[in-house]
């Protein structure tokens, strides 16, 4: 069920790309993070419109992993973006 | 977050990332503060909304993060917003140096939905006749106050900050009671540099020996908060560079010309002519500047005042004509400190 709600990065932030890693301010506190390659793949995709199975099926492809893994890593980075306050769920997509 | 924002710096100034840019979206003024540094050059044209626009793209192409909006008065321009979020769209975070008078509840409505990371207003006193004669603009001070009340109202992160000059240095405990009241933060600097064209008439304002050595002293003036990030002298580096310009940080004028930092007018290229990545990577001015070490300064590396010293090729240049050069300011500034330091 978690696998159908859809995922955007918080529009409160700012960033870059750095040597593939996403570098993040959450502009709601100023506090700084630096994201992992999975990490940033997963923040990349967050679009608003993209659901997590979906992101799930990008890893596999991307990182050449199986769904086990790749689900096991998503929802493991995810809650970790959640918590920072950059990424958020919702079960509808989301405009803009 | 401190120490990840160290490491970034780090990476960025080994991989040449201009992270940090000072943009001046115009020279326009409203108000005509005394110790200004700006010349308007009225035979050029100012940059227009979509040249900026194309700068923005190739600011966010390159890595650029921090983007601080500043002037002249940034809400003189018309395209303000236009600019901003665009900006915002590229996702830059945005700092934004305003002098607050042209903020009323429906631009700071909309500057809140910039979520800057920064919104800097300068208060010179809390005495309008004291303010107000500096910006020479009667009632300016009201009108300052009242704009930071409604940023923080909005729950903005807001710094005042304040110059420090002969006529208010009195004045700033009470400045920074002021940001403390309403829960911003504070910065204040008494550094006056000549105005662009290196005429030196600002200096005559500066602080007397005498003064800064008390302020200096003062718990107040050494208890401000943590590194600024857009100030090119919180190097953070730790390494052999006198400051971040040139390295991760450097400035565009309203006219698309572009230097190491906007107190080191040495121009490297202009936006009109060249692009961003050509000036940044291959501009000799910016190359040499970029080449300068510590150890390789001729007389600064041998100063015994040396840990005491915010070190500013850009001033050097200004005074001197020469950034290897010490700045007769720095030099006192340090020997302040350490006298500050050492005299406990």
């Amino acid at each position: 069920m978690f696998d159908e709600y859809v995922v955007k990065n918080n529009e409160e932030t700012a960033y870059r790309i750095i040597n593939g890693e996403a570098v993040v301010v959450n502009l709601k506190d100023s506090t700084f993070h630096t994201l992992n390659p999975v990490a940033t793949f997963i923040w990349e995709q967050a679009d608003g419109q993209i659901k997590t199975k979906q992101i799930i099926e990008k890893i596999c492809q991307e990182f050449e992993v199986d769904w086990d893994t790749a689900e096991r890593d998503c929802l493991e980075f995810l809650g970790e973006l959640i918590s920072k306050g950059i990424v958020v769920l919702s079960q509808n997509p989301v405009e803009g | 977050m401190r120490g990840l924002f160290k490491l970034l710096m780090e990476k960025a100034a080994r991989e040449k990332i201009p992270l940090v840019c000072h943009f001046d979206l115009t020279y326009q003024c409203n108000l005509n503060c005394v110790h200004c540094y700006v010349i308007r050059e009225e035979n050029r044209p100012e940059l227009s909304t979509s040249e900026i626009k194309d700068i923005l793209d190739q600011l966010a192409k390159v890595g650029t993060l921090y983007l601080t909006f500043s002037g002249g008065e940034i809400f003189t321009r018309e395209d303000f917003f236009q600019i901003a979020e665009y900006a915002r769209k590229l996702h830059f975070a945005l700092r934004l140096l305003t002098n607050g008078t042209l903020i009323d509840e429906q631009v700071a409505d909309r500057v809140a939905g910039l979520y800057p990371d920064l919104v800097s207003i300068s208060i010179y006193s809390t005495t309008a006749e004291i303010h107000d004669k500096i910006t020479s603009v009667p009632g300016s001070l009201a009108r300052t106050i009242s704009a930071a009340k409604m940023l923080r109202d909005r729950e903005m992160r807001l710094k005042i900050n304040t110059v420090l000059m002969r006529q208010n240095i009195n004045d700033y405990s009470k400045v920074y009671e002021l940001a403390r009241s309403i829960g911003a933060s504070f910065q204040a600097d008494p550094r006056v540099t000549p105005k662009n064209d290196g005429d030196p008439f600002p200096l005559s304002f500066q602080s007397d020996e005498d003064d800064l050595s008390r302020i200096w002293a003062d718990h107040i003036f050494n208890s401000q908060s943590g590194e600024d990030l857009s100030d090119p002298h919180s190097n953070g580096s730790g390494d052999d560079i006198p400051c971040r310009a040139a390295h991760t940080v450097f400035y565009v004028s309203p006219y698309g010309d572009v230097s190491p930092c906007v107190q080191f007018p040495i121009l490297c290229g202009n936006l009109r002519d060249d692009s961003f990545e050509e000036i940044w990577y291959h501009s000799p001015q910016m190359l040499e500047v970029r080449s300068v070490a510590i150890s390789q300064l001729p007389v600064c590396s041998k100063c015994d005042l040396l840990e005491y010293c915010r070190t500013c090729p850009g001033l050097a240049f200004i005074e001197e004509g020469n950034f290897r050069a010490p700045s007769k300011r720095v030099c006192q500034e340090a020997r302040i400190i350490r006298d500050t330091k050492l005299g406990g």
